[in-house]
Parts: C-alpha cells; structure tokens; sequence
C-alpha cells in the first residue's frame, strides 16, 4: 500500500520526534520533545510518512526558515531542509522523495529561493538538484606549536587602547552578547544563516548528557574599542590534573580579524593543553597563514552547506558578481523540467540580472552543479573537468570563473 | 669560527651528497649505478656549501628549471633542493648565509624566481618564500568509490615497463607540463633517476608500477603506484594502493587513470600525496565525502626579480596597481612596481607613483600563480591594502580557472 505523507501537529509530534532519532539511531529523551517543539521545530513545516496499514510514521521530514547571506550581503529565503529519515522496515517505496517533493513544493509556496542542508551522508541529495556549496575543514593542533608569524592591524603584547581585549563570561551573560556578535558575522558572511532566539537556546543547551564526556561549556569574549567583536566556545576534556587535555571549540565567531587573531592567540596560550579541536572551520580561515610553522595545522576537509535552487532567477539575482559581463547557462534537469532552459545573466556594475532565451547557451550543467557555483565556495574548473559543465563557446569557463569568484570563501557556522 | 662559503668541487661529489643524505637522516651507501645519476643530478657547482676549514657543514644547491605561468610562458625557475645544514653547526646564520649567495648567484643567470619543497613549513618565509602550490594528500576506500560522473575516454591505459616507460613517460609530462601552471619541465636526467627507481623497491611496497594513458597513440597521461598486501591468517585481507604520480593532461587522461587506480582488484586501500589542491576526483564521485582529503603545502616560490616575474604572465582581468614590495632578506629586490596586465600579456616596471598595496616579497610569491587569494592573506596581517579596492582587484587579476600544481618533488 502507498506511503501517505500527513501534517506534524500536535497531536502526533512525539511519534514523530522519536521517528525522527531513531532514524539517526538515537533513542530520545523526554525534555527533548518539549525542546524540539518550544525552541526550533515550526511545526506546519514538517511532514510525516505514515504506513497506512499499522497507521505509524515510517518516514519523517521537514524544514525550518532560515535567512541566507549571499555573496554581496544580501540575504534570501532558505528552506533548511532537515529531519529526514524513512524508517529501515520501509526502505524504497518512495517516502523519502515524496517527502522531498513535498517540502521543496511548500518552500516554493512559502517564497523560499533556496533550500540548504547538512548531509548525513555525501551521495543523498545531488539526485534532488543539491549541489555541494560549502566546503569546511576539521582542525587539530597542538597549542605548544602556535607561534604567530603574522597577525593582522595589530602589535600583540603592545598595550594600546585600541587592541582587543579577550575576557571570560559566564553562560548567562554569554547567552545576553553571543548573539548580537553572530548575528554582526552571518550578515558579512556569505552562507551564514540567522539564529533566532529559540536557536540559541536549543544551541547553548549543555545539560550533562550532551557534552560527550567533557566540561560544560566555557566562554570567552573579545572586545575592541568597547564593541565585542567576536567570541569563542569551548570544552575541555582532561583525565586527572596534569593531563595534557584537549581543549574542543564549540564555535568560534568574529567580526573583524583583529578579533579573530586574538580569540586564535587566547586559545592558542592555554597551559595544559596538548590538543585544539575545531570542527567546521572555514575554508579560507587565516590561521594558516598566520603560524610561523603552518604545517602543524592539521586539516581535514569535509562538506557543509548543500545548497538547492527553488527559484534560479530570484537566486541570481540576489548575489553579486565578480566581473561584468552577458553568459549564457543552459540547465538541464530530468527531475525539475520546470526549470530547464537557458538563462542569460548579464552582470553589470557587479549586479545581475536575469533573463530566459532560447539561444545557444555558453556552457551547459545541471541545477546541482550551478548550486554548487552559488555561494562562490567552488569553482567552476574542476567541475567542468569531472564532466559536469558543458563549456560550448570560447572563453566562457575564464567568464564562468571570474562572474561566479568572490572575496572571500562561504562559511556556515550554524549547523542544523 | 670562520666559515667559508663556496660551490663544490668535483672532488668532493660524495661528501657532498653523504652531508645531504645525512641532512635528510640516511646514510649514503649508493650502488654505482646509482651514485652515477646522483652526481648527474645536480653538478657540484649548482652547489652553494659551508665549510669549516674542510669539513662540509652546510649544503643548498639549485637545478635550473623551466616552467609554465599563467598564460603559457615558460619560464625558468631555480629549483632550490639539498638544503641541511650539520647538527653542530645549527643557529650560526649558515643556512641565511648560503640561501642569500645561491639567490643572488641564481638571479645573475636571469632567473626571475626560485622554488622548493620545503622539509619543514617553518623556515622559508624568513628567505622570503611563499606557499604558492598547495596540495592535497588523497585516502579512500575504493570499494566505496562510484565514478558517477565521468568525460568521454577516448584512450587506454596500459601498462608499461622500464623500457617502454622511458620511450613514453616524457610526452606525458610534457603535455602535462603544457596543460598545468606550475609544473617544471624534465631533463633527461631526471628520467634517468626516474626510471632507474622503477627497479628498487620501496621498502615492503615492492617495485612500483606504471600505466599510461594514451589517445591516437599519443601519450597524455600516466600514474606510477606501490602496492602492499596486507595478510591475515595468510589470507590476503586488504591490499594498499600508494600513488606516487598521477600525472594527467586533460578530463579525460585524469579520468582513465583514476578509473584504474579505484579498480585495482584486492587492493582497495588507495593513497595519493601531492593531488592537485582542486583535483576534479571529488566531483566525479557519488558519495565525495568517502575521500578523505588534507592540503599540504607543496612548491613555495621566492620571486628575485618581480618585475620580469609578473611581466611573463597574463591575467584573467584587465587592470593596474602599485604594489610596494618589502623584500627584508635582500632589500634591493624589493621597490614599487607598476603592473598593467589583462588576458592578452602584462608590463610591469620600477615606479615613483604611490603604492596601491604593500606586502613582503612572499605574499607577492604566494599569490603569483592563482594558488591563494591576497585578500586571505590580508585578513592573516600578510597584506596592507592603501588603495580601497585594490586588493579585490588583484585578486580578479592574479586569479587562475584552475589551480597550479607541481607533481614532482625535488
């Protein structure tokens, strides 16, 4: 019998949230439920699959709004897609796509522009037209090798008014300043997404059951010319007194990089510590070339940020562009014919516009590989050497490469 | 102590490669084959050494190469390689000493930059160098690995020995050369040492294999790789693929080879070091994250003569700034220069104007192949922009469709 999809109400929410963790292999505690429902969850946006025959949910899905920086500053409309599972006793019957399709219709609805998610797992989503926008790095390093050899705009150990200041906060006065500086980082950064208030809360819960072995969170602030500009959270994880522990940053956020250089010395002076963990590091953050000796940086790259197109015009249209200039992108899609065709995007002045023509386009690729492209966290080349852009005129990769270019690498801090 | 600084001598070949092997932490106990290509490698006056009344306490050497800048120039490149100095003779400015004549005498021959592999991240960028060529060290579970996207492949791989590697490997990289930013041209004694490894076997790895890629007969690509059975209860479990070079000219060369390298049977454990920092492998599978990847700094370029260097290459946009150029290991190299440059060449000469950016020669070095961004560097305090705009200029310039890559140690 056909999976139905059903609303989340009320009524079935629990069922629902524990569908939900067990499909992640987690049993769910009872203050979660409340948590889910209170601080995050916007429950007309999520959506259940239900096995008519037992009546119970068997696939679980849904979005939550969010608020997407793109290249220039503008924001737009995201879906962010999450909660997805289908229940391993219904495997294939074609609940996950249904309920894709279902939650990609609604955001179109909505006025969404795009929709963005973090994968479970890397082969999921490029067969619904996500496209891999933000890659990130996972960092490890040993604080007894963290000599500067540069830092920026300021003189470290020189005592002026102006130089930053990093202090100590409790939780209660960190839950009152970390989220304006957030909020400051995610309108200058292009992938950044907003955090409401109930984010917050759901993202500084620290009972003793989510720390994984290691110490309540610690905070500290940085503040330059009376602003705080910048924060770091972290735990500490240390067996016995004179163990050199590891010290793990929960999120590390600036606002200026005279900020983020002193947050990086701060944590980079601890005693006691034998190893820095960070995970979802920017692709472009400086440290690296900050260090006198950068290969004790270890660095792994992982994906972050899948970003789908709902509305390729409006998507375009929203960011800015690197040079000038008139390209034609042929997409082709078997699953959104909808949105096949070809767009002019002609760049003037660093802004675009967008129109459709039924000329021969400059270079041909799927909506996925163009998601990919959005944010400027690829580039265009080795897509086209993996056999996924078309390039049918003379020149138009140096053109795809130089519009699509931006200053500095997407970064999304919020995972959700 | 009076040291003294000065090239080898034919006479002293050995000591000269025993003080670099020892350098590097092994013993020199060549075969006579091999000791034959040693000394061919590197000519005892490319050496600049320090000695203390006989004794051999410092080594530098440079190999004059020529490679290719955006654009298609070639140019030439000192390869600076056999860097060590003696145990006893640390934190005496030997190494500062030797690396500032070899510079100066490898600028005198007309060679605008010099380039190396560093031993350790830490000690070049006191000379001035910049890490211009990232890589990225390969780890993936080929079992896992679904080439979902791929280019057309009109060619074959095949499989080649010593002999016939020698006929074909030098096309490959030559059409690799020309394809690339960033990698140097091989002499013919480079391929003598090259193929004379293909005998030796790398410890428990065996002797290495190689493959070529070939299209109409021509030779486009190729990848030399190490494997090593791993055996439990004597039964083979897992066998490791090492891929010392995948060397490939084009979509479809770099898709054979990485086509063969995944399907390699009972050896499903595959490793590269030195993968382009934006190889396309990525792309091209359907579940990315089973790559594992870690950059790794690879070529750090030094520019000795920055106006000759900036002029060899194009750039991808139109435009023209001053850059202030602080060189504090050799002053004189340093000034303001004015670079007009677009897609079609580039000038670029002394100037009195006023600087649009100033930065120290290795930030210069580190961005001149499209390998990083000057704005990443100015939020690291590498870069001071004095003219709004300009260092986002620079980067539209100075930005390359594909990153540069060097695939060769040396």
């Amino acid at each position: 019998m056909a999976i139905e999809l059903r609303p989340v109400t009320d009524e079935n929410f629990t069922e629902w949230r524990r569908a939900v963790r067990q499909g992640f292999g987690e049993h769910v505690h009872p203050d979660d439920i409340a948590r889910l429902r209170n601080d995050r969850a916007e429950i007309d946006r999520l959506v259940a699959a239900v096995d008519p025959s037992s009546q119970r949910i068997v696939g679980t899905g849904g979005a939550d709004s969010y608020s997407l920086t793109v290249p220039g500053g503008t924001t737009v409309p995201m879906a962010g897609v999450a909660y997805m599972t289908t229940s391993v006793t219904h495997r294939r019957q074609g609940a996950f796509s249904s309920m894709m399709s279902r939650i990609h219709d609604e955001a179109r609805e909505r006025g969404d522009v795009v929709s963005g998610l973090w994968a479970s797992q890397s082969h999921l989503y490029g067969r619904f037209d996500y496209g891999l926008a933000i890659g990130a790095y996972d960092w490890e390093i040993d604080p007894r090798f963290g000599a500067f050899a540069h830092s920026p705009g300021f003189v470290p150990g020189d005592d002026n008014d102006s130089d930053p200041s990093v202090y100590f906060v409790s939780v209660g006065e960190a839950a009152a300043l970390l989220p304006g500086i957030y909020d400051q980082m995610r309108r200058q950064t292009p992938g950044a997404v907003d955090r409401t208030p109930g984010r917050w809360r759901y993202k500084l819960f620290d009972e003793e059951r989510v720390r994984g072995g290691a110490s309540a969170l610690f905070f500290a602030i940085c503040e330059e010319r009376g602003e705080q500009t910048g924060y770091v959270a972290y735990r500490m994880h240390r067996r016995g007194d004179s163990d050199m522990g590891t010290l793990m940053v929960e999120e590390q956020v600036s606002t200026t990089d005279t900020a983020y250089a002193a947050l990086w010395r701060f944590l980079l002076n601890f005693d006691l510590v034998g190893r820095i963990t960070a995970e979802n590091r920017p692709a472009d953050d400086p440290l690296w070339w900050m260090l006198s000796d950068p290969r004790r940086l270890d660095r792994k790259s992982h994906d972050s940020l899948w970003i789908r197109l709902l509305d390729v015009s409006r998507a375009l249209e929203a960011r800015t562009y690197g040079a000038d200039g008139r390209l034609k992108i042929g997409l082709i899609s078997q699953s959104q014919p909808a949105i096949a065709g070809t767009y002019v995007l002609d760049v003037d002045d660093s802004l675009g516009s967008i129109s459709k023509t039924t000329e021969r386009p400059d270079v041909v690729m799927t909506p996925g590989d163009l998601s990919a492209l959005y944010l400027g966290g690829s580039t265009p080349g080795p897509l086209v050497e993996a056999g996924r852009i078309d390039v049918l005129s003379t020149g138009a990769l140096a053109k795809l490469h130089g519009m699509f270019a931006t200053d500095s690498a997407p970064w999304c801090a919020h995972y959700f | 102590m009076n040291i003294e600084y000065r090239q080898a001598t034919q006479a002293e070949q050995r000591v000269l490669w025993t003080a670099v092997e020892r350098g590097f932490g092994s013993h020199y106990q060549p075969t006579d084959e091999q000791y034959e290509i040693d000394i061919k490698s590197f000519p005892p006056e490319s050496a600049m050494c320090a000695f203390d009344g006989d004794a051999m306490v410092g080594t530098t050497a440079a190999i004059p190469f020529e490679s290719r800048v955006p654009g298609g120039a070639i140019i030439k490149n000192a390869g600076v390689t056999a860097v060590t100095v003696a145990t006893m003779y640390r934190r005496r400015g030997i190494l500062r000493e030797m690396m500032g004549r070899l510079l100066r005498r490898e600028r005198e021959k007309g060679q605008p930059v010099a380039s190396l592999w560093a031993s350790e991240s830490i000690i070049y960028g006191r000379y001035g160098y910049g890490a211009t060529i990232q890589n990225e060290n390969f780890l993936i579970d080929t079992r896992k690995a679904v080439l979902k996207h791929k280019p057309e492949i009109p060619g074959k791989v095949r499989f080649v020995d010593r002999e016939e590697a020698r006929k074909v490997l030098p096309a490959a990289w030559e059409s690799a050369v020309q394809h690339h930013i960033g990698i140097p041209r091989r002499r013919d004694i480079s391929w003598d040492r090259f193929i004379h490894g293909l005998n030796e076997a790398n410890g428990d790895w065996g002797k290495p294999w190689v493959v070529v890629y070939e299209e109409d007969g021509k030779a486009m690509g190729y990848a030399k790789y190490f494997l090593k059975e791993l055996r439990v209860f004597g039964e083979q479990t897992h066998g490791l693929v090492n891929a010392d070079d995948v060397v490939h000219s084009s979509a479809a060369s770099h898709a054979a080879l990485w086509t063969h390298l995944l399907n390699i049977d009972l050896y499903d454990r595959l490793s590269t070091w030195r993968s382009p920092a934006d190889d396309s492998l990525p792309w091209m599978l359907d579940d990315p994250r089973q790559l594992q990847r870690k950059p790794y700094d690879g070529v750090w370029y030094r520019l000795m003569d920055v106006a000759e260097a900036l002029a060899s290459r194009t750039y991808l946009a139109e435009g023209s700034l001053v850059f202030e150029v602080e060189d504090s290991f050799i002053p004189e190299w340093g000034g303001r220069f004015e670079l007009s440059g677009g897609p079609d060449g580039a000038k670029c000469l002394a100037t009195i104007k006023s600087a649009d950016i100033t930065l120290p020669t290795a930030s210069l070095a580190t961005i001149y192949l499209g390998g990083a961004k000057l704005a990443h560097l100015e939020r690291a305090g590498r870069v001071e922009e004095n003219t709004e705009g300009a260092v986002a200029l620079a980067d539209r310039m100075f930005a390359t469709v594909r990153a540069p890559w060097c695939p060769m140690m040396f």
